[in-house]
């Protein structure tokens, strides 16, 4: 444990009040706080984060809005669902990067893509999927949510099959809609099961890198580089890898104060419903 | 590894005392110098700079029986110089092995490798924009006499000679690639069109000689239906950040902003200022800016292979690219083979003279061909433990006979750069029609020989010159920031990465870079 985990955590902690540049012949120095000051004036970074709070934001909730109606038609026994089962989890299958080309190069490709075709075939103006920087963020969630809807629907069915039925049986012959039932007996049994699902995917979603890199390289501008993506430029591509840890540091501390909140959030709802 | 030890013992030693003492930072500095462990000796490498220490291992077969030669380069273009390599092996009794590492790593991992002491390849196969880091850094071993014997000196053009594969006048690289942007027309759709354009704009048409054309014939294309294709476009560039938007924006940049009176482009080189927030590299942007809506849908995010599978599939009838289009234009899957135009990039009416403060003109168009990346080429690092065996190995693939081959041959990613591969019968003999190899190469010679060519930055930091380059020209084109203000950012951040990397320094190799003195 203390080898895989923290030890490289502390590490990576070090590197953060030092010079360490991959590229530069520099000996090796104690800069003391002044990466963690210059993290208060990086403009990219601030910019990075609000682009990583859109993607986490924007992405999760639609993932799990279409996770949870996916999840819910496949638990109803209908004929064809073990395929279609099958059929919905191939996406999560299939490497990021390859679907960073699939999806969002070759399918939202703005001048070959069968998307802009198809609003063509309807009298709709093309769009820009990737050459706008408002909708190019648009285009990353998704790709990202094509991606890991099927994640969301795979532990939402989880849970969905493990509630008891009856409650929902008891509630019928007392006369309830459907969708009362859902909204008062499902949807609240689904809370654990919700939050763990959301919790997992915004983890993960904190650290979109590959889909960006491949679609949109960052661009246009700035407006799809996520946080991980410029530490990756800052580290890797420019070797500044002291800086690079203390901006990873940052995302840390988002990624750790993010789901404290969402943990209080969800217990508090979850708190109402019992 | 010496180089490791001492990161981790001081990074220990950073830790332990941040634990300890949360922070009073002039103590623990103090105290971690007293715990760093002694300075250890630089290891042993040939004296860099210094041609002629390394022996001539002659030619006898079997000179390198039982040497393991280790090359690295960028994965998915080495296959022709492997099986070239295992010719040169099989005759000198050596091994050798090709570590392919995937192209967007190659320079962090060369540069993480030598500036850690670490071993990575004998031979290192690399673009000539880590030049300044490389050769400038003091990592490369200087090519020995009869190294470049074998090369032929004499044959590589003078601007890859001094430019490419020297720094600071000492000769270290090996040839192998020579890389300059050039201007591709649709010949056929030239003159099937030519009456048309005369009727609706009052000009002959004719390959462009200036941007100002460039952007009218790519007008009148996009609005007249002119390809076989379903839609035809008027241009295709490299304008995509982090994907060869670099070279799009400097191919057009160099027309505005290099003066044929003055060595520098990218910086003022007496103050090491950078010169690309001017008027002339903002005119370029803003005019670049104009054009974009006569590329494909969706231009902005181009790189390399979509700006060149639009031309050869038929789509654009004009294009900003590398030589490889000549070649990529005789594929199966081209739909333009011998209907391809060939030139140098265009130049701007005017130029911004940033000796004078003012913009400028000449007898026609101020032409200046950017040699973008500036070629693949390989280098021998000091620390190599077979310096001889390697540096026979790079002259081998530097010979004129295998360049030759290499040019003609799809997928080697080789370009012409060198008297061999420039040679009419050589493309003749490879299928070519002679007119057609003559055209394709003069319109390099042209560029290459040019006298206002500018060569790419060979700077200390370039991925950081270029990621703040391509940033601020990614958000102008977008509209998402005016070409002024973006230019100004990015100027900023020029200074900043200079500052921080040390302006003299950073001057110091500009200039020689330049070949300036003094």
């Amino acid at each position: 444990m203390l080898a895989l985990s923290i030890f490289p955590l502390v590490f990576s902690l070090g590197l953060t009040f030092t010079n360490v540049n991959l590229f530069r012949r520099v000996p090796l120095r104690f800069v003391g706080l002044e990466n963690w000051a210059r993290i208060f004036s990086d403009e990219a970074l601030l910019e990075t984060l609000v682009n990583t709070a859109i993607f986490v934001g924007g992405g999760v909730a639609i993932q799990y809005t279409l996770g949870l109606a996916l999840a819910v038609a496949l638990n109803q026994g209908l004929r064809g669902q073990r395929l279609m089962r099958v059929l919905f989890l191939l996406p999560m299958m299939v490497s990021p990067i390859a679907v960073g080309f699939i999806i969002g190069r070759m399918v939202f490709s703005e001048g070959f893509g069968p998307i802009n075709d198809m609003l063509g075939a309807l009298g709709l103006p093309a769009v820009a999927w990737v050459t706008s920087p408002a909708v190019a963020k648009w285009t990353i969630i998704l790709v990202d949510t094509w991606q890991w809807t099927p994640l969301m629907m795979l532990l939402i069915l989880v849970g969905l099959q493990g509630i008891p039925g009856e409650p929902m049986q008891a509630a019928r012959v007392d006369g309830a809609s459907e969708w009362q039932i859902f909204r008062h007996i499902v949807f609240p049994l689904l809370l654990p099961v919700s939050i763990t699902a959301i919790l997992i995917r915004a983890l993960e979603a904190f650290k979109i890198i590959d889909i960006i890199r491949v679609v949109t390289g960052g661009g246009p501008g700035r407006a799809t580089e996520s946080v991980t993506a410029y530490v990756y430029n800052v580290g890797a591509k420019q070797g500044d890898l002291a800086y690079a840890a203390s901006a990873a540091y940052v995302l840390l501390f988002v990624v750790i104060g993010v789901s404290f909140l969402a943990l209080y959030v969800m217990r508090r709802v979850q708190a109402r419903y019992e | 590894m010496k180089h490791h030890l001492r990161l981790w013992t001081a990074l220990f030693a950073i830790l332990a005392l941040v634990a300890a003492s949360c922070g009073d930072a002039e103590v623990a500095e103090s105290t971690t110098t007293a715990a760093a462990p002694e300075p250890e000796p630089e290891p042993e490498m040939a004296d860099p700079g210094t041609p002629g220490n390394i022996p001539d291992p002659g030619t006898a077969a079997g000179r390198f029986d039982g040497v393991e030669v280790v090359v690295a380069g960028p994965a998915g273009q080495l296959d022709y110089m492997k099986d070239k390599a295992a010719e040169w092996a099989a005759a000198t009794g050596a091994t050798v092995r090709v570590d392919e590492i995937p192209f967007g790593e190659l320079n962090d991992k060369v540069l993480a490798a030598l500036s850690t002491d670490t071993f990575i390849a004998d031979v290192i196969n690399i673009g000539s924009n880590l030049g300044g880091d490389l050769m400038g850094g003091g990592f490369m071993a200087a090519a020995p006499e009869w190294a470049q014997q074998r090369a032929d000196w004499e044959g590589i053009l003078p601007i890859f000679r001094s430019n490419q594969l020297s720094f600071g006048g000492v000769a270290y690289g090996m040839p192998w690639d020579g890389d300059v942007l050039m201007y591709y027309w649709r010949a056929d759709a030239f003159e099937a069109h030519a009456a048309a354009y005369e009727a609706a704009t009052g000009n002959a048409l004719r390959p462009a000689e200036s941007w100002s054309e460039y952007a009218a014939i790519a007008k009148f294309f996009t609005e007249n239906d002119w390809s076989e294709q379903d839609e035809g476009y008027g241009l295709v560039e490299l304008p995509m950040r982090n994907n060869q938007g670099w070279n799009g924006f400097m191919t057009r940049a160099a027309g505005y902003a290099k003066a044929p009176n003055d060595p520098g482009f990218f910086f003022d080189p007496e103050t090491m200022e950078p010169r690309i927030n001017n008027p002339g590299f903002v005119r370029a942007l803003e005019d670049w800016g104009t054009v974009i809506e006569y590329g494909p849908p969706g231009m902005l995010n181009f790189g390399w292979i979509e700006n060149a599978l639009s031309f050869v599939g038929g789509l654009a009838a004009q294009d900003i690219q590398w030589g490889d289009i000549g070649p990529m234009s005789k594929s199966p899957d081209s739909v333009v083979e011998g209907a391809v135009g060939y030139g140098p990039a265009p130049g701007a009416d005017e130029y911004w003279d940033p000796v004078t403060g003012e913009w400028a003109s000449g007898d026609g168009p101020n032409k200046a061909p950017f040699l973008g990346f500036g070629g693949w080429f390989n280098l021998v690092p000091a620390t190599s433990n077979h310096l001889a065996a390697a540096f026979d190995l790079a002259s081998f693939l530097g010979s004129p006979a295998v360049l030759a081959e290499a040019a003609v041959t799809a997928g080697t990613g080789v370009n012409p750069g060198t008297a061999a591969t420039l040679d009419v019968d050589l493309w003749v003999s490879a299928g070519w029609p002679e007119d057609e190899a003559k055209a394709y190469t003069d319109a390099i010679r042209a560029s290459l020989d040019h006298p206002n060519a500018v060569f790419d930055m060979r700077l200390p930091g370039f991925p950081e010159y270029k990621d703040a380059l391509e940033l601020a020209v990614s958000e102008a084109l977008s509209g998402q920031a005016s070409a002024q203000d973006a230019l100004d950012e990015a100027a900023d951040k020029w200074n900043e990465i200079t500052d921080r990397l040390g302006r003299d320094e950073q001057l110091r190799i500009y200039r020689e870079a330049l070949g300036l003195t003094g």
